[in-house]
């Protein structure tokens, strides 16, 4: 995968995102409220969510 | 998975609506289901398969009663419908499947499609799948790939004792991964998917401000160009290993047939050998028909008449029995001398003298007055007859002794030919053995060559790749919109290469765990020094507990076979059931569904006292059991699993087209 230096990734974010990602995807395993597309919206927003939290 | 009920109507023997009720009890979670031979254990074993897949293992696919289908009219529609109702997830579900069959004018019964529906309570609420999802959901519930495994037939144990040791497809592997827990993990890497347009990091790079930068375009352009062409690339690598991976194990299947086909060489020249000497004897035996026949056409007459001719002998040869013929001389032959008037000797013949008398009174006894010079002639035939024939029957009879010698010879090379023949059935011909195996060994170093120069080019692309990303990124930084894009597919990114890696770590620990539990599981049932191991792909291998012994998986009987087929059911199982028991914690990374064992006459293959072990293991390992199984070993069954049993059924046959379920 590309990585640079530009780009500083906050780890603890991004472990905060992959839990709720996890977390997302098994409720709806479990609910099957959401579709492909949808997920990929919701997984956005999980991403895009924690990167504006301070 | 808790299995609650299964409904049949007109489902083959199953003439009517007939309900069974399974044990849900998580004390006594035991449902014993008892039946004689050909009473439809088998059948409703299948029912659910048919309900779940809309398929059967029997060669028939017509399910419906034939009972019923013998009553129906020509154009009379009848229908066959299979109801389950099983909880899977806390949701529960109930999925039917229904076939009408019509009969035709030749008497008939044709089957249309089967139509499977799903239905579940939300809310209190009952929700239909839409028909286009119903095998989706299906696969989540239970994927076909492990269906066999958990509705598990007995009499098919050599077949998946094959299957479960190799050659398992990537779709089993996921979906015994699936089981485990990692089913979150193959949805989130699969909607992160930075192959796919469709997925978080895709969709980022389609949502760049091309209006910032004319060249950001560009670059998605050429970058998307590069990404289909590595997706490609990586889809013909994917069909690449698995045809290098048939391909070496048809090569290897064909080497251990060439070496069998060694020894096959050496029967096969044997019997040759054998048919040659065969072909001989059926030969010489011809050949001695015909002589005999030969024989027999010469000397039939004179030897079935010889008791004649001996017995005429005897009489010819008594006194007086003949007249005084004079050999070779006939009456012609005196009336020549009388009318030259002299005889051979110089003798005068005139008539009235005394030679003319004596010729004369010779007439009488020549022909044709006389028959003597006929019989003389007989008696001279008939002695060189009856002595050329004397050695008839000794001939024959020393023809047939060489006849029977032959006889028997060629049922001996027979019954040598015949065992040959048992002992090569199958067995091709070595050329095409040969042919075969150069032609899967060009295949591997065509696949291996195709192989090296994709993944040279897959190489070239994604540094290309990596580049002109990095030269997007240059320009997308300059602009604050696109910049927060390029932050959000970083992270999308890492998240994907993290969920990679912890999936790995996960996947290997989880493999390990399984295999651990197999091997636990396995002792437990088969003592006897042996250890199984699970590679990547979940193909299980036995070994004996010798490291010098350690590198060859050794071939099972069949009570070793049954034993690890259980011990991996009851593996997943366990695993399954351990994963979802911790399913309240929301920050655990795995989950997983406990799962029934459904089971068509299990213990057949086994002893009295490994019946003994599995009844005592799998009621505490798996969330419910289903056992289809004949009287005797029901029997055992029952006294084994003692209060673990819940429900009890028997399979009560009225005749080969009645069952009727009846609760004991």
């Amino acid at each position: 995968m590309n990585t640079n230096n530009q780009i500083q990734i906050d780890k603890k974010k991004a472990e905060r995102m992959l839990k709720r990602i996890i977390i997302l995807e098994k409720n709806n395993l479990r609910t099957k409220q959401y579709n492909d597309a949808e997920m990929v919206k919701k997984i956005k927003k999980i991403i895009e969510e924690e990167v504006e939290c301070f | 998975m808790l299995l609650k009920s299964l409904k049949v109507v007109n489902f083959r023997q199953f003439f009517g609506e007939q309900t069974i009720e399974f044990a849900t009890d998580e004390t006594r979670n035991v449902t014993v289901i008892m039946g004689e031979n050909g009473s439809g254990k088998t059948t409703l074993a299948q029912a659910f398969t048919w309900c779940l897949y809309g398929d059967t293992d029997f060669e028939d696919k017509v399910v419906l009663n034939r009972a019923l289908e013998r009553k129906m009219l020509p154009g009379q529609e009848a229908k066959v419908r299979v109801e389950l109702k099983l909880i899977h997830n806390g949701t529960e579900y109930t999925i039917i499947a229904e076939q009408i069959y019509r009969k035709d004018t030749s008497g008939r019964a044709k089957g249309q499609n089967i139509v499977r529906t799903v239905a579940y309570k939300k809310n209190g609420q009952q929700e239909f799948v839409r028909p286009l999802e119903v095998d989706s959901y299906i696969k989540q519930i239970l994927p076909k790939e492990l269906s066999r495994y958990f509705f598990f037939d007995g009499e098919r144990i050599g077949k998946m004792s094959k299957e479960i040791r190799k050659g398992k497809s990537q779709e089993f592997a996921q979906a015994v991964r699936g089981l485990l827990g990692l089913n979150a993990f193959i949805a989130a890497l699969e909607h992160l998917n930075p192959r796919s347009k469709y997925g978080v990091i895709g969709s980022y790079n389609q949502s760049y401000d091309v209006e910032s930068d004319k060249r950001i375009a560009q670059y998605n352009q050429e970058i998307e160009r590069i990404q289909d062409r590595l997706n490609r690339i990586d889809e013909r690598l994917t069909e690449l290993v698995e045809q290098i991976e048939i391909a070496r194990d048809l090569s290897e299947r064909t080497k251990e047939k060439l070496k069998e086909y060694e020894e096959t060489a050496k029967l096969q020249e044997e019997k040759q050998k054998l048919e040659k000497e065969l072909n001989k004897s059926i030969n010489d035996r011809h050949i001695i028909i015909s002589e005999v026949m030969q024989e027999f056409h010469k000397h039939y007459a004179t030897y079935f008449s010889k008791s004649l001719i001996l017995k005429s002998l005897e009489y010819l040869s008594e006194d007086d029995k003949l007249d005084k013929g004079i050999p070779d001389i006939h009456a012609r032959t005196i009336e020549f001398l009388i009318n030259r008037g002299s005889c051979v000797c110089g003798t005068e013949i005139k008539e009235g003298n005394e030679a003319y008398k004596k010729l004369i009174e010779a007439l009488k006894y020549l022909p044709p007055q006389s028959i003597g010079i006929a019989v003389n002639q007989f008696v001279r035939e008939s002695e060189i007859k009856v002595k050329s024939s004397t050695n008839l029957y000794e001939y024959v009879s020393e023809k047939y002794r060489i006849f029977r010698q032959h006889q028997e010879e060629e049922n001996r090379l027979l019954s040598d030919i015949q065992s040959i023949e048992k002992k090569i059935e199958g067995m091709e011909g070595i050329g095409i053995l040969q042919s075969n195996l150069s032609r899967y060994e060009k295949n591997i170093r065509d696949y291996e060559r195709e192989k090296d120069e994709l993944n040279k080019e897959k190489g070239a692309l994604e540094t290309k790749r990596d580049r002109l990303e990095y030269e997007r990124q240059e320009l997308t930084l300059r602009d604050e919109k696109n910049k927060k894009i390029e932050i959000y597919k970083k992270y999308a990114e890492y998240i994907f290469d993290e969920l990679s890696r912890v999936y790995k770590e996960n996947e290997d620990e989880t493999r390990k765990k399984l295999e651990q539990y197999i091997n636990e599981i396995f002792k437990n049932i088969y003592e006897g020094g042996l250890s199984i191991s699970v590679d990547e792909k979940y193909n299980i291998q036995v070994f004996v507990d010798d490291e010098s012994n350690f590198n060859n998986d050794i071939e099972t009987s069949t009570a070793q076979s049954i034993s690890v087929i259980f011990a991996f059911i009851s593996g997943i199982i366990k695993m399954a059931r351990e994963i979802s028991k911790e399913r309240d914690n929301d920050n655990k990374l795995l989950d997983s569904e406990p799962y029934p064992l459904v089971m068509d006459a299990p213990l057949s293959a086994f002893d009295r006292r490994r019946i003994k072990t599995v009844c005592d293991v799998l009621p505490n390992i798996a969330e419910q059991v289903i056992i289809f199984i004949k009287d005797t070993d029901g029997e055992l069954a029952e006294e084994y699993m003692g209060l673990k049993v819940g429900k009890r059924y028997l399979f009560n046959k009225i005749d080969e087209l009645h069952t009727i379920l009846t609760p004991r």
